[in-house]
């Protein structure tokens, strides 16, 4: 009797002092510029900014119990939309949607788990409800999905453009009026996950994809990290967060404009966070993960001055860089062809009856022509004086009028040839070691070849 | 594939005109090992079906030589392929005050737009280099638009740049000469009327566009060909001549008539389109498309008068 009773106070002081761990947060969503929900699983909380600027709170418990599949969610983790007093929460991956209306979470959808666009974004549109592209089945998708209020099925709707055909996993998405901007995503398969880096718009009236350029490369492409980035819609701009990073990104597509800023308030903040008017809210679990507390920071006094300023998409500091590499490369070629051409052999073809370039030709003797095939069979381009004196020795004429000969034919020669090309063709040397012995040689810039007619 | 003389040849010794069937087969070998490892995406099925068209109807023509009349039609067939694939002009880009135009007028635009390009490429290539260094100047230029705004394609611009630097070192080779033929000048033709149709595109993003005239800058890219090839057509019209006769009214073979060498006339026509380029690049913010395009007519005017006259 003793033991039993002892086992009593140790249960009742088990009950009293124990605590209860959260696991789960609530999920904030928000209702209008003022207001915001706060679901749980057994009620929900309309939390309102009065006119000092203080919250307020008025929670009801569900006039009926959530849906099963919804029970054995983290419902911090699901997407919601909302449209004024009614707010539709997304199963992951798709096909299956809930409704909040008249205090009652309740399934309205006659489809399954699609389970093929985790990751994908929910948003709404002319009050008619989308999902686009995600993560599934092994590979990722650019589908877009309607829900269809009549049938309750999701319809596949058909998109034209410059679609991101390998899909969208992990991206960053924006909605501002018609246009969904998409970037900073990946394309995922079975074996890889690569970056796509450009940057994407949809045109929501007539579903027609553009690429609007090349994304910064400030923008990390490693997939593993971005699953941990925080992404906020704010107004016109996507705030973005890193974990164990100061830093946060402020992103205005339509501004084509990235802007950085620093703080340390910022850190903390979960992925369940929205932000209403100028507020940024959001629940944070206490130390001993035994309960939350709501925390609302002004955002105006965190976004007073960037650290720095980038273009989110074609990046002109980029394009200039190449710009100076491709200047620098058609100058080094301009360059390189014209020192080829100006220090080169000059090529000089001889034939049987001229000597021509491409562009100009002038006509030989017969003699000069024997010269100067004595000259291009000879290895070094060099005709010893003996050799082409032979060639002028006549028995009926004296030796002095062969020289002459010979030497009237080599400044014609060289006459002629600079007329027309203006160069000299032939040099005259001697031997270094007997000057006696002369010889000619072609001019070093020239190379003659000798062409078969 | 050797390149008769004649009287109307550059060039005085034998050569070969196989330069642009080497060009091809580089193009296609770096082009698939690229792709096979994934850093480049040129996934335009139509595109490749139409340059490979050009470079075979370019390769036929060097072996057998093709009438005209065959060759026109095979050409318009080949732009038919590329402009349904779903590359075409779909704006003036506010050129005449025009900005959308309607499809028809679109796919017409584009079709005479890619037969220009081709011809007027085919029609230089009459002087060692200057076909390839101005496709060079083409490809460096629409291959830093991309690399901001079509990232996965970008290398193909190394590619074919070094593929074309390769070919110059045969076609500045005085004693063996290679040409690039009509395979090289319909290839080159075809892939920058291709680029020409993709930067004319309005739904691709051009990163210039703040800076200048999308309809200016691919003319500028493209300026010695396409003056040449006006000028060419003008001066064959008036004479009334055919506009496709063969014959050495082009500016270039001016040049050389003037005692300028081959390599030396290829430089200068180049650096005077860069110059043209620069120009209108700084002066398009100030003064805008038309005064842009007058100044550049009086520019030209001058430098004919001073240089080509």
């Amino acid at each position: 009797m003793i033991l039993f009773f002892r086992f009593l106070v140790l249960l009742f002081c088990f009950l009293s002092f124990s605590q209860e761990l959260v696991t789960e947060l609530p999920l904030l969503v928000k209702k209008d510029s003022i207001s915001f929900y706060s679901f749980s699983k057994k009620g929900v909380s309309v939390f309102s900014f009065n006119d000092k600027g203080k919250l307020t709170e008025d929670y009801k418990g569900y006039d009926k119990p959530i849906p099963r599949s919804l029970e054995s969610l983290d419902l911090s983790g699901v997407d919601a939309v909302s449209n004024g007093d009614i707010v539709y929460f997304i199963y992951p991956g798709g096909g299956i949607l809930y409704r909040f209306k008249n205090n009652v979470i309740e399934r309205i959808d006659e489809s399954f788990a699609h389970r093929n666009q985790l990751s994908g974004k929910f948003f709404m549109y002319n009050k008619n409800l989308y999902l686009l592209g995600g993560y599934g089945y092994w590979e990722s998708n650019s589908y877009l999905t309607k829900f269809n209020f009549q049938s309750g099925s999701w319809d596949l709707v058909s998109v034209s453009g410059q679609t991101p055909k390998k899909g969208i996993n992990q991206g960053s998405y924006l909605q501002k009026d018609n246009v969904l901007y998409v970037f900073n995503f990946y394309e995922t398969s079975a074996t890889s996950s690569i970056y796509n880096s450009n940057m994407y718009e949809l045109n929501l009236d007539d579903f027609r994809w553009s690429k609007k350029g090349v994304i910064n490369s400030i923008f990390d492409n490693e997939i593993e990290k971005a699953y941990s980035y925080i992404k906020l819609s704010f107004s016109e701009s996507l705030i973005v967060t890193f974990p164990k990073s100061f830093e946060f990104q402020l992103i205005t597509p339509n501004k084509n404009l990235v802007e950085i800023y620093k703080t340390e308030q910022l850190n903390q903040f979960t992925e369940n966070s929205i932000i209403v008017g100028d507020n940024l809210i959001y629940n944070t679990l206490n130390a001993e993960n035994s309960g939350f507390s709501m925390v609302v920071k002004t955002l105006s006094e965190l976004l007073s001055s960037p650290s720095k300023k980038e273009l989110l998409y074609n990046d002109v500091v980029v394009f200039n860089i190449y710009l100076i590499v491709a200047g620098s490369i058609l100058l080094i070629l301009l360059l390189t062809v014209f020192v080829y051409f100006k220090t080169s052999h000059k090529a000089f073809y001889l034939s049987s009856d001229s000597i021509y370039t491409e562009e100009k030709s002038i006509p030989i003797t017969k003699n000069e022509t024997y010269f100067l095939k004595l000259l291009t069979n000879s290895r070094s381009d060099l005709v010893e004086n003996t050799l082409i004196l032979n060639h002028f020795k006549n028995d009926s004429i004296s030796l002095d009028a062969s020289i002459k000969r010979k030497n009237n034919m080599i400044s014609s020669l060289n006459k002629k040839f600079f007329g027309r090309f203006d160069i000299i063709l032939i040099t005259k040397g001697s031997d270094p070691k007997d000057s006696r012995q002369v010889y000619y040689t072609l001019s070093p810039s020239i190379k003659l070849i000798s062409k078969k007619t | 594939m050797l390149d008769p003389v004649n009287e109307r040849s550059s060039h005085k010794t034998q050569a070969t005109r196989s330069g642009g069937l080497a060009l091809f087969l580089t193009i296609c070998i770096c082009y698939a090992l690229a792709s096979s490892v994934g850093i480049l995406k040129v996934p335009y099925g139509p595109v490749a079906i139409g340059v490979t068209l050009m470079a075979l109807l370019g390769f036929v023509d060097d072996l057998f030589s093709i009438r005209y009349r065959e060759k026109f039609f095979l050409q318009l067939f080949a732009g038919l392929i590329i402009v349904q694939g779903g590359w075409s002009i779909d704006s003036f880009h506010g050129v005449f005050g025009v900005f959308e135009i309607p499809e028809w007028f679109g796919f017409l635009i584009s079709m005479f737009v890619f037969i220009v390009v081709i011809n007027a490429l085919n029609l230089i290539d009459g002087l060692d280099g200057l076909a390839s260094l101005v496709s060079i100047k083409f490809f460096l230029i629409v291959g830093g638009l991309l690399l901001v705004s079509e990232r996965e394609m970008f290398l193909f611009f190394p590619i074919i740049i070094g593929a074309l630097i390769g070919f110059l070192g045969h076609n500045f080779n005085a004693s063996k000469k290679v040409f690039l033929g009509d395979t090289g000048s319909l290839l080159l033709g075809s892939i920058i009327a291709f680029f020409i149709l993709f930067v004319l595109d309005s739904s691709n993003s051009i990163i210039t566009d703040p800076y200048i005239s999308r309809p200016l800058l691919m003319v500028l890219a493209l300026f010695y060909p396409l003056l040449d090839t006006l000028r060419a057509v003008a001066l064959r019209s008036f004479k009334g001549q055919s506009p496709f006769v063969a014959d050495r009214v082009h500016l270039h073979h001016r040049l050389v008539d003037k005692g300028y060498e081959h390599w030396a006339a290829t430089i200068l026509i180049l650096c005077l389109s860069v110059f043209f380029l620069i120009i209108n690049f700084i002066l398009y913010a100030k003064i805008g498309l038309t005064l842009c395009v007058l100044t550049t007519v009086v520019l030209c005017l001058i430098l004919y008068k001073f240089l080509f006259k």
